[in-house]
């Protein structure tokens, strides 16, 4: 009886919210290795809010107002290759997942040097709550870590998940 | 054997805990990321207050210099309540404005940009309208700025506390032996 209400207020929330709340950003590298790693903090800074914007855009386009919260985990490696997972608390919306992952490695990246450089948006999608966890860790890094058989530093994690040839 | 190393492994993905391992390499601020995911935001910037010169002037410091970390840590602690931690944390986040402003305006949630593109407390009069100025200038100089929400923003709410600080510049008293000159 009293889910009628719980989900019509769900609705409403939803409904009123922004597609996208950004509640930080994850910076999953030492400070040294960023130092090392992005020759342009300003290019980093317009990548992470040109990612913002995609995955506004891909929240807009889905026809579906899903309330998620979770990480949008992004890796940029030297030669402007860039690769999303997605990790939220609750499963995703196929439609809404494709979506992101398409808009935000469609984003052409900034340059990254002598190896990748890795973070996270701390996202909720219209209104979802901010996920209580610190750090991402993506079903495939998850799969990628098992298979190991050992922990991956983030190094050999994004190498293992990338599924591409190096450059 | 196998399973503890299994549960292990599990818990230390769970947890996000290679995220920890791999944090910031400065000691302060690694400190401070493993109490924030610990104890959260206001058992950090309790911890803050109670150790001020030890731990919340070198945390400003880092940040008004733009070390990428503890900006980062200084937006998620100025979400706090401690009044006078998140007052510390604002102040060096408006330092850091002046030297970083596209990477902190990245790291901030839009309705937060006003907050952060303000004068700093310790600047007089003069130095406040010279320097919203000089800022003024860099974003108007700056395509990727001038051209964003948040730096729109930003320019905005500088424009708007110059328009509305009163600079005064008082005329020193002329002295005995030049007056009449």
């Amino acid at each position: 009886m009293w889910l009628l209400p719980l989900s019509w207020a769900a609705t409403a929330s939803a409904q009123n919210a922004e597609p996208v709340t950004k509640f930080g950003v994850v910076l999953l590298q030492p400070s040294a290795v960023l130092e090392e790693r992005v020759p342009s903090v300003d290019a980093m800074a317009d990548y992470i809010q040109a990612i913002e914007a995609a995955a506004r855009e891909a929240v807009l386009a889905s026809p579906l107002r899903q309330v998620a919260g979770g990480f949008i985990v992004v890796a940029v490696r030297p030669g402007t290759k860039s690769k999303v997972w997605l990790d939220f608390d609750t499963l995703l919306d196929a439609d809404v997942s494709r979506q992101i992952v398409t808009r935000t490695t469609a984003v052409p990246p900034f340059e990254a040097r002598q190896g990748p450089v890795v973070f996270a948006l701390k996202v909720g999608l219209w209104g979802g709550r901010e996920s209580k966890r610190v750090a991402p860790s993506p079903s495939e890094w998850r799969a990628a870590t098992k298979q190991a058989g050992r922990q991956l530093d983030l190094d050999s994690m994004i190498r293992r998940v990338w599924r591409e040839p190096d450059a | 054997m196998r399973t503890h190393r299994a549960r292990g492994l599990a818990l230390w993905l769970a947890s996000g805990l290679w995220a920890g391992a791999a944090s910031a390499a400065d000691p302060l601020v690694t400190e401070l990321e493993q109490r924030l995911n610990g104890n959260g935001v206001d058992a950090v910037n309790n911890y803050l207050n109670s150790r001020w010169a030890a731990a919340m002037v070198p945390l400003n410091r880092k940040t008004a210099a733009c070390e990428l970390h503890a900006v980062s840590l200084s937006v998620k602690l100025s979400r706090g309540r401690n009044p006078r931690a998140v007052q510390a944390h604002g102040e060096a986040l408006r330092a850091a404005v002046g030297n970083c402003p596209r990477f902190v305006l990245a790291m901030v949630q839009p309705e937060e940009v006003p907050r952060y593109c303000a004068s700093v407390a310790s600047w007089g009069a003069a130095q406040t309208a010279r320097e919203l100025r000089r800022r003024i200038a860099d974003i108007d100089a700056d395509e990727g700025l001038r051209a964003g929400r948040r730096g729109q923003a930003c320019r905005a709410a500088y424009v708007y506390e110059l328009e509305h600080t009163r600079v005064v510049v008082k005329r020193a008293a002329p002295q005995a032996g030049t007056a009449g000159k």
